[in-house]
């Protein structure tokens, strides 16, 4: 085939169209044969260099002449994944447009055409449907790049995950794309934006990632048309690294296919689907230390990736929220769950009739699924062997040996403590703790007193894990054994024994003791993951029985450690939320924690890049010094790395940043952030002529509404016509905001300062607000729209959007805290005639428990000035517990602190709290201006002294 | 799923398989064996006190063939290796600046003169350092893993996530001085701190007691005992914590924690040349012995006290470990012509002599 003359394109597309027809038809036959249920994808077209080159040019000379015949939608098909496969970032239509002059022209029945031809392919020729998250919000492009399979930028992501993942492969997993799918999407929540919306599509994922780990030397694979997959692995393996990666990871599938055919036909698949059946528990682990204080209870977080992989949008939630752990004073970062091993002390031990772990304001679904998966183990009692003097872990089975040592902890005191029973003093509150040195010799009374704390003696049999250290032992009859390895078990007694009689999933058998020999040694085959006990029974020759025990152990998955440390590393980066875009850590709403030893030093590194992965800068490197927590981390980004003008420059232009903490001693870790990954947003740049904005459009074609609000009427919206492709100049500058059906963007617009004129600016006005939540919720709403959206790296705008969100917080000030309030807060600010003491005394003199908050309240400015945020809140909730409850504030009421303490710094950081129990707020605040004031108060009186980026200097809210 | 009885040979056999050693070539108890077992555990275990890591090994092996009650020992200077090497940490805790834990070193690689890779570090929950294919090509021996370099071979690496050292950064060691001049320094420490309260559990490192037997050198504090003192103490639930302590008539009477400050090293880095020096200036200075070798062209050289990580690195790249002389606290096989130069670099920053008469251990 050659190239179409214009005049010849219509028979062209009829013979592309008759061609392809054929292609796919023949494909669905072949794939429905060989796997069942797998889709067919448009990249799979089968074409030669020059009929793709046919079906560019035919489609190119249709488009121009406005032509998009509805029953010769193929070549378009194919055209449009082609241009899926080779692009990259969020700006489909643009490249699009770009290779397709005249397409802009069509307007938007020309993307509709473009999803009705895939519709069709979906129903002709079992085509792929996107799913996803991702694929509703990005309705129409997610068809041409879910039908370009994994197009080139995800290439190197995805070679990494799999090299990752590879350790966690078993012959199953191999044989089951759709279970392959889940597992892998479960684990890319720490790689690339587009990565992790491509991995919403499990099937999809699955499906590509068992083809490329197929082996060389097996049969062609059955998922993809070999061609489509020989062209992926070919662009993949162009670079080394990637090339390595994936070449590893086939190497590690392949060993694991040819052992898991070998075992397989050992295995026993209706007790393996019962032990899978029974998922690996996800509850903490508890252990307890002792120190001048007291026992203290200490909880491990658990690693909770598998239930995010098997409910996405609960592990969204946890990638996106704080956790609350019950009895724990610690406030976490919001995602801070998907990090395990974090151990944390507990100061009031956790009541069992509630949740032990929560999201703040997470769904129901979400906190039900935490609720049901993270418990303590059930009480009244709790045990934990002492194997050192001042620590030990909990023993879940709850069974003591006799000559052991241990920690029994009751809700209550017991009366009649033993001799071998001492009180230990517990340093978390809410409970009884005593020491247990169990008699070497147990009598009946002993063991009466043992059993009425619901504990069991095992005697005369211990059961242990032998040969390797297994991945987890509580020393008593708990272990857990990694996937793929042998679990060894030592079965010891003192007793003269003959027979054993063991139960392993409740499936008995017999075994005859070893004649020569007090230790049993068992290797236990095959065991799928999961949940398993095994039981173990020791007779005599006499048959009687004479001891007694159980091991209860889960077979599980290695945890991937992720690219920014684990627990168990000297360094950690923890980031909040779990994995920020590269806008979040930009704007100061994600914050860096840099875990290490105290005193140690790192290298800081900050590196931003283009979408195609070149480096945009030198990588800025500084030397802090550990640890470094949130509110350090804003501080030294804002000051280290954003105000820096070689990266300043390049951030509009960049979709990635990396950051990276390393230290000779404790190794390198690094964070990758990137662009937000949404379909209608902003791109900002900056000309002679001024700054630029152009608005990014991938929504399903409706036209974008815009608006725009001046500076100086923040909630006074215009009407701004910018037609498709078009750029927005406004030397004056203010908020643009487009709407697309549910989908919103908005961007501070930096003024154009020329002269020294154009930076002055008239004060932001408000409408006249009155005492109505009606009113307060507007202004949130306003101060939200202000808040939340994208600032343009400009100091100009920066101030400017300040300016605004501050006129917001002081009109909220004034209709909640009262005029003579404003007055005396002008007062202290212009340090006029004002001072900290009048300040206090505006809050309130005239009684005595108003005096003692507002005293309170200043005695404590100096020390809350280095606190962060977190900590300000809980300092204010014990405050307003100890001196508001005359109106109405009922013990440590944190979310009502938090509520007042962003009320009136950073109102629009309530816009995403439940309505209904905001209203209720407003209208306690309403009925308390006392506290509004005592709130405000802290505020101004805590500023810190540098910006941070935020509209009161220091109170940046997560 | 299924449930097989086997032997102890053949439970040592798998174990040291699982550890991605050669069953035929090592057995389960060898220091090779023993060195992966420490890894293993401490990849599940840390942050944790040594403690801990040596009880979970050592309880795995119990019964096991080759075991014997003074394995503990082998499993704790095995594990002072593993920490010397930087395959773990030992740093203060996150929560307790006052406790210190061991934490998992870096996954990590130097380059040698030779073209050999001296491996480091290690991976959370049991995961391999280097993938497969490069495992099978690593060669163990005591502590070490050491992997043949060709061209691609540090590219391999860094792609697996490792990062490389720089030989001069690793092998970093203090300045030279004088035995005088270095106790001098920790007496003028110890005299700026205050008394401290009574300190329970110290246990002291004898200085009359013989310097070729380590082990035998710790004991209590006694009613004779007066002046300044390599000692341990425990803390909670960390490790046991290095100091200099001061002692008047077998009380403590101030002491200062090692490492001094916020060093990242470990303490007993500090105390090891300190104790060394102490030896030095009491006429019975600490010693090695050199002997020939069964390889042509190297010698052995025996160590009868631990040395600072700083000088186990130096001798882990210049020289092989091999199973130790008997009495000797660990020996390593050193080329004829790098023989020299080390020995002297021992004498001069460990104030070391040599072991002339064979009678002395």
């Amino acid at each position: 085939m050659s190239a179409a003359p214009d005049s010849d394109y219509r028979e062209a597309l009829t013979v592309l169209q008759r061609r392809l027809d054929d292609h796919f038809l023949r494909l669905k036959r072949e794939r429905a044969e060989a796997a069942p249920g797998t889709p067919v994808f448009a990249l799979e077209h089968g074409l030669t260099d020059a009929e793709l080159a046919l079906v560019r040019s035919t489609v190119l000379t249709a488009v121009k002449r406005g032509d998009l015949p509805r029953d010769r939608g193929l070549p378009f098909v194919v055209y449009a994944a082609e241009v899926g496969y080779e692009y990259s970032g969020d700006e489909y239509w643009q490249t699009f447009a770009d290779r397709t002059p005249g397409w802009w022209l069509l307007g938007d029945p020309a993307r509709q055409y473009m999803r009705n031809q895939y519709r069709r392919f979906r129903d002709n020729y079992s085509g792929a449907t996107p799913v996803g998250p991702w694929a509703k919000k990005f309705s129409i492009i997610c068809w041409p790049i879910t039908h370009a399979v994994l197009p080139t930028d995800l290439q190197r992501h995805l070679a990494r995950l799999l090299y990752d993942f590879s350790r966690l492969l078993t012959a199953g997993l191999l044989s089951d794309p759709e279970a392959l799918g889940q597992r892998l999407a479960a684990q890319a929540w720490q790689s690339s934006a587009r990565l992790q919306a491509f991995a919403q599509n499990t099937n999809l994922l699955g499906q590509v990632a068992t083809a490329l780990l197929a082996g060389e030397d097996e049969d062609e694979s059955p998922l993809l048309l070999p061609s489509t997959l020989t062209r992926i692995v070919d662009d993949l393996s162009k670079e080394s690294e990637t090339r390595r990666w994936l070449l590893d990871a086939k190497y590690r599938a392949s060993k694991v296919r040819t052992h898991g055919l070998q075992r397989a036909s050992f295995s026993r698949p209706e007790l393996t689907r019962r032990a899978a059946d029974r998922p690996v528990a996800t509850n903490p682990t508890l252990s307890v230390r002792e120190d001048s204080d007291g026992w203290s209870l200490f909880l491990e977080l658990p690693d909770l990736v598998s239930l995010a992989g098997r409910l996405p949008e609960v592990g969204d939630e946890m990638a996106q929220l704080r956790p609350n752990v019950q009895g724990v004073q610690r406030r976490f970062g919001s995602g801070q769950l998907l990090y395990p091993g974090q151990q944390v002390r507990v100061q009031q031990w956790p009541a069992v009739d509630r949740p032990l772990i929560q999201l703040e304001r997470g769904s129901e679904l979400a906190n039900r699924m935490l609720a049901d998966h993270c418990v303590l183990s059930p009480g009244p009692s709790w045990l934990f062997r002492l194997r050192d003097k001042n620590a030990g872990v909990e023993v879940r089975g709850k069974i003591v040996r006799p000559g052991h040592r241990y920690l029994l902890v009751l809700p209550s005191p017991f009366a009649d403590v033993p001799t071998w029973m001492t009180q230990a003093w517990m340093a978390t509150n809410g409970v009884s703790g005593y020491l247990l040195a169990v008699p070497e010799e147990l009598d009946d009374s002993t063991l009466s007193i043992i059993r009425q704390f619901g504990i069991a003696a095992v005697m005369d049999v211990e059961l242990r894990p032998v040969g390797v250290v297994a991945a987890a032992w509580d020393g008593e009859g708990a272990a857990e054994w990694l996937e793929g390895e042998e679990a060894l078990v030592a079965i010891r007694t003192s007793r003269a024994v003959s027979t054993c009689l063991l139960g392993l999933d409740d499936q008995p058998s017999v075994i005859k003791w070893p004649t020569d020999s007090n230790e049993l040694l068992l290797r236990l085959n095959d065991m799928a993951p999961g949940r398993h006990g095994l039981s173990v029974s020791l007779m005599t020759e006499e048959g009687t029985p004479v001891a007694a025990g159980t091991l209860e152990f889960a077979i599980r998955p290695p945890q991937l450690s992720p690219t920014t440390g684990t627990p168990r590393q000297g360094l950690l980066l923890l980031p909040s939320p779990a994995s920020p875009t590269l806008d979040e850590v930009w704007d100061g709403r994600a914050a860096v924690q840099i875990l290490g030893p105290p005193g140690g030093k790192a290298r800081l590194a900050v590196t931003l890049a283009d979408r195609r992965g070149r480096a945009l800068t030198q990588p800025r490197q500084i030397t802090v010094a550990l640890p470094i927590d949130a509110a350090e981390w804003l501080h030294t980004f804002a000051t280290q790395f954003r105000g820096q003008s070689e990266i300043h420059k390049a951030y509009e232009q960049a979709e990635t940043c990396v950051i990276s903490a390393s230290a000779p001693e404790l190794g390198t870790l690094t964070l990758r952030c990137d662009r937000a990954f949404v379909p209608l947003r902003w791109a900002f740049r900056r000309d002679k002529d001024g700054p630029v904005l152009s608005l990014v459009d991938n929504t399903d074609g409706v036209q974008a509404a815009l608006a725009a609000y001046d500076f100086a009427r923040p909630c006074e919206a215009k009407n701004v016509d910018l037609p498709p492709g078009e750029q927005l100049r406004w030397p004056d500058g203010g908020l643009v905001v487009a709407t697309a059906g549910s989908m919103r963007a908005a961007s501070v617009m930096p003024p154009f300062v020329r002269h020294l004129d154009d930076l002055k600016a008239a004060e932001p006005q408000l409408p006249q607000l009155t005492k109505v939540s009606a009113d307060v919720l507007h202004v949130v709403q306003f101060a939200n729209l202000w808040g939340s959206a994208a600032l343009p790296d400009d100091p100009i705008g920066a101030i400017r959007r300040n300016e605004v969100l501050q006129t917001f917080a002081r009109a909220l000030t004034w209709v909640l805290a009262g005029q003579r309030w404003v007055r005396a807060e002008e007062a202290y600010v212009g340090r006029e005639n004002g001072s900290l003491r009048s300040l206090r005394d505006a809050i309130g003199v005239e009684i005595a428990y108003q005096q003692q908050l507002a005293s309170a309240l200043a005695d404590a400015a100096p020390v809350l000035m280095q606190c962060d945020v977190s900590a300000r809140v809980t300092a204010f909730a014990n405050e307003l517990a100890a001196h508001a409850r005359p109106l109405g504030v009922d013990g440590v009421d944190r979310p009502y602190a938090e509520f007042l303490l962003r009320l009136i710094s950073e109102p629009g950081t309530l816009a995403d709290w439940p309505r209904e129990s905001l209203e209720a707020l407003i209208r306690r605040a309403f009925d308390a201006p006392l506290l509004v004031r005592a709130a405000r108060f802290v505020v101004v009186t805590t500023l810190a002294a540098q910006d941070t980026g935020s509209a009161f200097a220091g109170w940046i809210w997560e | 799923m299924g449930v097989e009885v086997v032997t102890p040979a053949e439970v040592a056999a798998s174990a040291v398989a699982m550890l991605g050693l050669d069953a035929e070539a090592v057995d389960i108890t060898s220091p090779e064996a023993l060195a992966a077992s420490l890894r293993r555990a401490a990849s599940f275990l840390c942050p944790a006190a040594p403690r801990v890591v040596i009880r979970a090994v050592n309880d795995t092996l119990r019964g096991l063939p080759g075991y014997t009650d003074d394995l503990r020992s082998d499993l704790e200077s095995a594990l002072d290796a593993l920490v010397a090497v930087g395959d773990v940490l030992e740093l203060a805790a996150r929560d307790d600046v006052r406790q210190r834990q061991l934490f998992l070193g870096p996954p990590a690689f130097v380059r040698r003169d030779s073209g050999m890779c001296l491996l480091l570090g290690i991976r959370a929950d049991g995961a391999p350092l280097v993938s497969d294919d490069l495992a099978m090509r690593v060669d163990c021996e005591e502590h070490l893993r050491r992997l043949r370099s060709d061209d691609s071979l540090a590219e391999r690496l860094v792609q697996e996530g490792l990062v490389e050292l720089k030989a001069d950064q690793w092998l970093k060691s203090p300045r030279s001085e004088e035995a005088s001049e270095h106790l001098a320094t920790y007496q003028e420490r110890l005299a700026a701190v205050g008394e401290s309260g009574p300190l329970d559990g110290v246990r002291l490192i004898d200085p009359a007691s013989r310097p070729t037997y380590y082990t035998g050198r710790w004991r209590e504090p006694k009613r004779a005992d007066g002046g300044l003192f390599v000692a341990r103490r425990p803390q909670g639930y960390g490790a046991e914590l290095w100091c200099v302590v001061e002692v008047v008539a077998g009380d403590v009477r101030r002491g200062i924690d090692l490492p001094p400050g916020f060093e990242i090293a470990a303490g007993a880095d500090y105390a090891w040349r300190l104790q060394a020096a102490i030896d030095s200036l009491n006429g019975t200075p600490q010693r090695f012995a050199v002997r020939a070798s069964s390889r042509p062209g190297a010698s052995v050289l025996d160590l009868f006290s631990p040395i600072p990580s700083w000088a186990q690195r130096r001798l882990d790249v210049v020289a092989t470990p091999i199973v130790r002389s008997r009495g000797a606290l660990f020996s390593y096989g050193v080329p004829n012509d790098e023989l020299e130069e080390e020995v002297t670099f021992l004498k001069e920053m460990m104030w070391l002599t040599e072991r002339s008469d064979e009678g002395e251990f």
